[in-house]
C-alpha cells in the first residue's frame, strides 16, 4: 500500500472531477474543486516556508474550506492539527505550544481567538497565519503570510510530495490526566487501512451521501471525510448548531438523503428521548454506526424499530488506535432492554487482547485489560515519549520487536460467544456525549487555583438523561472561603465546557479511607443524595451537604 | 419591558452559564456559548425564571440565537401561556 491520505482524493479528481465531494450550507464542491483548491494551498504553505512535517494548526470552524486546509496540509507534507476553536485560550495555548506549529490556518470568524492566543503570547514571532476566507487579512497582531485571493493566484497543479504513508498525516488532542492534552499522532497508513476495510465491510460506493457530523478535531470524523473520499461520495458538512435540536438532525437526515449516518450514542439518544424518528423514516439511509461510548439498549431498540431497512454497526476503538478496532453488527432489536451489546471483533488488520496484569491471555469470560495492536495503532503522543512507553507497550506475542500494544484503560471480557464485551474502566476516564474526559486533567485545573487545598472530582448519572454528572469537591485554603462561582468562573479559562463541573460542593475537610486517600465513594453517594434532595428543596443545597459530610467523614476516621 | 427582559436573560447567562455577553445581538451560536448541554439548562433557567413552557422540539435554531432573539421568544411563550391559562380559567368556572 503506497497511498497517502491526498492521494485519495488526486484519484477521484481524475476519476470525477465533477462529482460533488462536499455539501456545507447548500453549496456544492466538487472533486475537481477540491483538489485544485488544495493544491493552491499546498503551493502557497511551501511558497510560505512549510516543509516536510512542519505542524500546520487550523483554526477553523468546520465547513470546505477546512477540508481544503487539511488536504492542502497534507500535500505540501505537513502534518495539520484540528484545534476546537470553542476551547479556552489557555488549553488551545498548550496545544500549540506542545505541537511547536510552523503555521495557523485561520478565517475571519476564528480571528478573536487568534488575536486572544496572540495577546496570551502563544503565538511567537517565527509562526505565520493563512487566511483562509476572502478579504484582507484580519489584524491580529500576529504575522500575516497570505489570504485566499494570493493562494487561488498559484498554480493549480498538485505540487511534489514526498511524504510516506507511514508519516504522520494530523494530531488529535484527548484529554490528559495531568492536566494536559494528548496529542495522538496519526500516520497516514493508519487511516487508510481501516477505511480500506470500512470500505470493503460497508459495501460504500460513489453512490453514498455521508454525514459529516462530529467536529474536526473528533477522531470520527476522519472516516466521515476520508472515507466519503475513497469512495468517491459525499461528504454532507452539519452546522454545529443543527446538532442543538434533534428534530433539526432528524430534518437533516431527511433532507440530505442520507445514506450513511456515523455519530456517537448520545446524540442518538436525544433523538430517541425527544421522539424524531417516525416509523420508516429516512427511507434512503443504508446504515446507521457509532462509536465513542455505550448505546443503551432501549434507545437502540427504539430506533431499530423504527428503521426495519438500516444495519447498525457498533464501532469501537479509542483515538490511539485510529477511528476503530473492532465492529459489531446488531442483527436482530434486542428483545430486552437489559441485552448486552458487544464491541465486537477486531476489524481486519486490528489485534484485541484481553489481558491480566502479568500480560497473560484471561480465560473465556473472565475479566481482563484491554489491549489494542495492529495496523490501527498510532506511533504514539507527540513530543512525549515518556507517556508513549507507558501505554504503548512491546507486543509480548509477537517475534516482531517493534510490534507495540497499547492499553486502553477499558476492561472487557471474551463472551462465549467468542466476540468481546466491555465491562469498564481500570482508570478515571470516562465517556460524556462523546468526549473523552480524564477526571485528572479536571482535578488538575481545580488545584490549579490557589485558594484551593484539596479537590477531588466524581461523576454520577445524571438523573435526567442518560449522560454523566461532573462533580467536584473542594477544601478551600485556611482563611478563604472560596465559593464555587468564584472557582467556576476561573476554570472556564483552562476546562472545555465538556468538561465543567455541574455540582459543587464546598467541604471543610476532604473525608479520607482508611489508607488516608480521598474517599470517593462517599463523595459519590453524597452527591447523589444531594441531587435527589436538591430537586426536592431548591435552593438548599450545599450548606446541608458540608454539615452532612463533615460528620460523614469525622465517623470514618475513627 | 422588552429591555428589562434582554437584561434579565444577559443576567441570567452571565450567573448561569458564565459568560458575559456583550450585545444583545450578539451571535450566541457562533461564540459557541451555547451547546447541546448548555442550552438544556438554558431552557430550564428561562422555564423557572419566567414561568414559561418551552418544548425544546417546537423550537427553531434561530430562536436562541442572540439575547434579543430569546427575549422574543420568551415574550411569545408568555403570551400563549397566559393565553391558555385564560382559556383553562374560562372553562373551569
Amino acid at each position: 500500500m503506497k497511498q497517502r491520505l491526498h492521494d485519495l482524493l488526486r484519484v477521484q479528481a481524475e476519476r470525477r472531477p465533477e462529482a460533488v465531494a462536499a455539501v456545507f450550507q447548500d453549496v456544492s464542491t466538487t472533486y475537481g474543486a477540491l483538489e485544485q483548491m488544495s493544491n493552491r494551498l499546498a503551493r502557497a504553505l511551501q511558497d510560505a516556508g512549510c516543509v516536510k512535517g512542519d505542524r500546520i494548526a487550523l483554526l477553523l470552524t468546520k465547513s470546505t474550506r477546512a477540508l481544503v486546509a487539511m488536504f492542502g496540509s497534507l500535500k505540501a507534507d505537513c502534518i495539520y492539527v484540528p484545534i476546537d476553536t470553542t476551547s479556552p485560550i489557555i488549553r488551545i495555548e498548550r496545544i500549540l505550544q506542545k505541537c511547536e506549529c510552523r503555521c495557523i490556518l485561520a478565517e475571519r470568524s476564528t480571528a478573536a481567538v487568534l488575536n486572544e492566543l496572540v495577546q496570551h503570547g502563544a503565538v511567537s514571532d517565527t509562526v505565520f497565519v493563512g487566511w483562509m476566507d476572502e478579504g484582507d487579512a484580519v489584524s491580529s497582531g500576529a504575522r500575516s503570510r497570505f489570504v485566499w485571493s494570493g493562494v487561488e493566484s498559484m498554480p493549480d497543479q498538485p505540487p511534489d510530495s514526498i511524504s510516506h504513508p507511514c508519516d504522520a498525516a494530523h494530531i488529535l488532542f484527548t484529554s490528559g490526566s495531568t492536566g494536559i492534552p494528548k496529542g495522538v499522532v496519526i500516520t497516514h497508513a493508519n487511516v487508510i487501512h481501516f477505511i480500506r476495510w470500512a470500505g470493503v465491510y460497508f459495501k460504500m460506493s460513489s453512490e453514498d451521501r455521508n454525514s459529516g457530523h462530529p467536529p474536526l478535531h473528533f477522531d470520527l470524523s476522519t472516516f466521515d471525510i476520508y472515507g466519503t473520499v475513497a469512495a468517491g461520495a459525499q461528504i454532507h458538512l452539519m452546522a454545529p448548531e443543527t446538532s442543538l435540536l434533534p428534530h433539526k438532525l432528524a430534518d437533516f437526515i431527511r433532507e440530505k438523503e442520507l445514506t450513511q449516518w456515523f455519530s456517537v450514542p448520545w446524540v442518538l439518544q436525544q433523538m430517541a428521548k425527544f421522539d424524531v424518528v417516525r416509523q420508516n423514516d429516512f427511507p434512503s439511509l443504508k446504515r446507521l454506526l457509532w462509536c465513542g461510548e455505550k448505546f443503551p439498549t432501549p434507545a437502540l431498540i427504539y430506533w431499530m424499530k423504527r428503521l426495519p431497512h438500516v444495519t447498525f454497526d457498533n464501532l469501537y476503538g479509542p483515538t490511539e488506535a485510529t477511528i476503530a478496532s473492532s465492529y459489531y453488527r446488531v442483527a436482530r432489536n434486542p428483545e430486552d432492554e437489559t441485552a448486552e451489546v458487544p464491541v465486537g471483533l477486531p476489524c481486519k488488520g486490528e489485534l484485541m487482547l484481553v489481558l491480566d496484569e502479568q500480560l497473560r491471555p484471561v480465560r473465556p469470560g473472565e475479566p481482563g485489560d484491554l489491549y489494542i495492536g495492529g495496523v490501527g495503532l498510532s506511533p504514539g503522543y507527540w513530543n512525549d515519549p515518556e507517556r508513549t512507553r507507558e501505554v504503548f507497550r512491546p507486543n509480548p506475542y509477537s517475534s516482531n520487536p517493534s510490534d507495540r500494544i497499547y492499553n486502553t484503560g477499558d476492561l472487557a471480557r471474551i463472551g462465549a460467544d467468542g466476540l468481546i464485551y466491555l465491562i469498564g474502566r481500570s482508570d478515571s476516564q470516562f465517556k460524556s456525549r462523546g468526549y473523552r474526559i480524564e477526571l485528572g486533567e479536571i482535578e488538575a485545573a481545580v488545584h490549579a487555583n490557589p485558594g484551593v487545598q484539596d479537590a477531588a472530582v466524581v461523576v454520577i448519572d445524571a438523573e435526567a438523561s442518560e449522560d454523566k454528572t461532573i462533580c467536584c469537591a473542594y477544601v478551600s485554603r485556611p482563611g478563604l472561603d472560596l465559593a464555587p462561582l468564584t472557582l467556576k468562573r476561573q476554570l472556564t479559562t483552562t476546562l472545555p465546557r465538556y468538561m465543567m463541573p455541574q455540582r459543587w460542593m464546598a467541604l471543610e475537610e476532604m473525608p479520607r479511607n482508611g489508607n488516608g486517600k480521598t474517599d470517593r465513594p462517599l463523595l459519590r453517594q453524597q452527591f447523589e443524595q444531594e441531587t435527589s434532595g436538591a430537586r426536592r428543596r431548591p435552593g438548599g443545597e450545599a450548606q446541608s451537604t458540608r454539615t452532612e459530610l463533615r460528620s460523614n467523614s469525622s465517623t470514618l476516621v475513627q | 419591558m422588552m429591555q428589562n427582559l434582554t437584561q434579565e436573560i444577559g443576567q441570567l447567562i452571565n450567573d448561569q452559564l458564565l459568560v458575559e455577553v456583550s450585545s444583545p445581538d450578539d451571535d450566541l451560536l457562533a461564540s459557541s456559548v451555547l451547546d447541546s448541554l448548555t442550552l438544556v439548562q438554558l431552557l430550564f433557567d428561562l422555564e423557572r425564571r419566567f414561568g414559561v413552557k418551552i418544548p425544546l422540539e417546537e423550537l427553531e435554531i434561530d430562536d436562541f440565537r442572540s439575547i434579543n432573539s430569546i427575549a422574543r421568544l420568551v415574550q411569545a411563550r408568555s403570551a400563549a401561556y397566559l393565553e391558555s391559562a385564560m382559556e383553562r380559567n374560562a372553562s373551569s368556572s
